[in-house]
């Protein structure tokens, strides 16, 4: 696994609550994840997308959301 | 349709066959006091269409004035008081002159049409008097004859058991719970008795238009008075009967435009589909649907898609990939089905699981939601729960000969989905929770699956058997955790079970995310989920790499295995947990 993998890895696995800065960390690691890595990356998608109710819970709402992610 | 408005519709039919015993009694008396039961001649033929015309008047014509003049204001008022719970200003509530107009207009078209009618089988019975005199037709053939031209098989007879069939079929007509009886008789009558059968006869034919016109008279004056109050959405409301036409089935509850629906009126033909206006004649000869005028901002419904065509035609209700959890199906015996079939089907399962209790309402009686997919589709007053939409998917940054990667869903897949939801139905209840209420495959990015608010969404890019691979882990509890597969479909050998590892660890998301939830604070923050965050030491004791990520992956890796009957390979922490906190 290259390290932004694991970067975004380490973000999933947090114990408390995601926060909007988790995510934007996340959306810019997953913009440079290389091809190969892309189909693992597709199951941290699904972890993340599992989670964003944490922090819609802070926001308010999921404007924040990035489009197609 | 109301219930008002559907007693109306079957009191009008009742009261129009009843009628026309008394008009086959008057014209057959007249006949035989005219003819003292003799040959006709050509001339007392003709003098008696004037009579006969009479009778029809006096009897048929005054009835059908009798049931437009009492009882068409009763369909208006019906009309009005939709109106008056509509969030719409006071002045569309009421009615005005216009409405009195254009009341009296519709009842004296309803009239036409039954002078339409009159007119066409006075023209018959004359003809048929006429023409026995010239084929010298004795006069009780005559009499049968006519008889029959007014009530088919259902005319009166000299056979006592046809007689009582007749009375049985006519008193017991619109009594649901003799149903059955009704039709055995109905089918007896034309079975045993039908030697004399006429082709088509009055009472079919007024029977059909007493009806229609109090179904036709709402439709048109609904449809006034929805364009007077500047309405141009309408839901298809109704209720469905045995023999409700697959176009109206599939339109059922559906809340289209105006345009939506004068485009599909244009372009679709289905079984017993009529000619005229679609607001008016809706789905044809009979239809107990209406169009009901409804506005999205209102916000109890929202703008649906145009069902296929082919949708018009249900095909839905057999099971053709039955699979259960003591039974899973396996991967030779998936046979394909179609994109219609699917969606129809599973459509109308998420619709009823949709109304499952334990999914949290707000004070407003809309679904508690908390995921962005169903809370954006809200947003955009899309169908999302209890609904299913599929779409294929594009990787416009992989080009394959020059275009966009395309990843679709073949028939085979929409099997196997048809098989897994069996299965996930099975796990519901298994685990106490509700049912899934809607799958939701959109081509948005590169996320394998997710699970949500009830609702599965899959990326075709991943759980497809031509995007599935055939790769077997040999992995072993005590090997080492460095050398895990990644995730649990590589524990399985054949494409059908590892995509069933996906459907059982999205569903593993649901049991977290729904179970013990009994109100909305449960569902912001569910008990499960509370429980999981207190598991220790969960990293690396579990069969795959996935699991260790964080601890809702690792109760899902771990259910995915222990449902599929991998039971060596899960965590025993999971199955503690499962005993202690699921179970």
């Amino acid at each position: 696994m290259s390290k932004l993998f694991n970067e975004a890895k380490d973000i999933i696995g947090l114990e408390r609550d995601l926060n909007l800065n988790d995510y934007k960390k996340f959306i810019e690691i997953q913009k440079n994840i290389t091809e190969n890595e892309e189909d693992k990356f597709a199951w941290l998608l699904e972890a993340l997308e599992i989670r964003l109710p944490e922090i819609a819970q802070k926001e308010g709402n999921y404007d924040w959301v990035e489009p197609d992610n | 349709m109301s219930r008002i408005l559907e007693k109306l519709a079957d009191q009008h039919e009742e009261r129009i066959i009843n009628v026309l015993y008394q008009l086959e009694n008057d014209v057959i008396n007249e006949v035989t006091r005219a003819t003292k039961g003799q040959l006709v001649s050509q001339r007392l033929a003709i003098q008696l269409q004037p009579r006969l015309r009479s009778i029809i008047e006096s009897t048929f014509l005054n009835e059908a004035d009798l049931l437009i003049n009492d009882d068409y204001n009763k369909i208006a008022k019906e009309v009005l008081d939709t109106f008056g719970k509509m969030p719409i200003p006071n002045k569309f509530k009421n009615l005005t002159d216009i409405d009195l107009s254009t009341i009296n207009a519709l009842k004296t078209q309803s009239f036409s049409g039954f002078e339409d009618i009159a007119e066409r089988f006075l023209k018959v019975i004359n003809d048929e008097v006429y023409q026995s005199t010239i084929a010298g037709r004795p006069f009780n053939d005559m009499v049968s004859n006519i008889k029959s031209h007014i009530n088919g098989v259902y005319k009166s007879s000299n056979v006592t058991e046809i007689n009582e069939l007749v009375d049985f079929i006519n008193e017991n007509k619109f009594d649901t719970a003799k149903k059955a009886q009704v039709e055995d008789a109905v089918r007896k009558l034309h079975t045993q008795y039908a030697s004399d059968r006429a082709g088509n006869n009055l009472r079919r034919y007024a029977s059909q238009i007493a009806h229609d016109s109090v179904m036709q008279f709402h439709g048109q004056f609904t449809v006034a008075k929805a364009k007077a109050s500047g309405l141009n959405h309408f839901t298809y409301t109704g209720t469905l009967v045995r023999d409700s036409r697959p176009f109206c089935q599939n339109m059922l509850n559906r809340t289209l435009t105006e345009e939506q629906i004068r485009d599909m009126w244009n372009n679709r033909a289905w079984q017993g589909k009529s000619t005229g206006d679609p607001f008016i004649v809706r789905g044809g000869y009979r239809c107990r649907h209406t169009w009901i005028p409804t506005d999205p901002s209102w916000g109890e419904e929202t703008v649906d898609e145009v069902p296929t065509e082919e949708e018009a035609f249900d095909e839905t209700l057999n099971v053709v990939n039955s699979s259960s959890l003591t039974n899973k199906i396996k991967l030779d015996d998936i046979k394909p089905v179609s994109k219609t079939f699917i969606l129809n089907k599973l459509g109308k399962q998420f619709k009823e699981n949709a109304k499952d209790g334990r999914y949290q309402e707000d004070s407003n009686g809309k679904p508690t939601l908390r995921f962005r997919n169903s809370i954006n589709a809200r947003a955009k007053n899309e169908k999302y729960i209890g609904h299913i939409k599929i779409e294929d998917s594009i990787n416009k940054k992989r080009l394959v000969n020059g275009k966009p990667q395309e990843f679709k869903w073949s028939e085979k897949d929409y099997g196997i989905m048809e098989a897994m939801m069996q299965e996930l139905d099975e796990l519901a209840i298994k685990y106490d929770v509700p049912k899934l209420r809607g799958i939701n495959i959109t081509n948005r990015g590169n996320v394998v699956a997710s699970m949500g608010d009830g609702v599965l969404d899959l990326n075709p890019r991943y759980i497809t058997l031509d995007r599935t691979g055939e790769q077997v882990s040999k992995w072993k509890m005590g090997d080492s955790k460095f050398d895990r597969p990644y995730t649990a479909d590589s524990h399985f050998e054949n494409k059908l079970d590892k995509i069933r590892s996906t459907y059982y660890h999205e569903f593993g998301h649901h049991i977290h995310q729904n179970k013990y939830n009994t109100d909305s604070r449960d569902y912001y923050f569910p008990q499960l989920e509370q429980d999981l965050k207190k598991v220790g030491r969960f990293k690396g004791n579990s069969a795959t790499e996935y699991a260790d990520y964080n601890k809702f992956e690792w109760f899902c890796e771990n259910f995915t295995l222990y449902e599929s009957g991998k039971t060596k390979l899960v965590d025993p922490r999971f199955i503690k947990f499962l005993d202690e906190k699921v179970k």
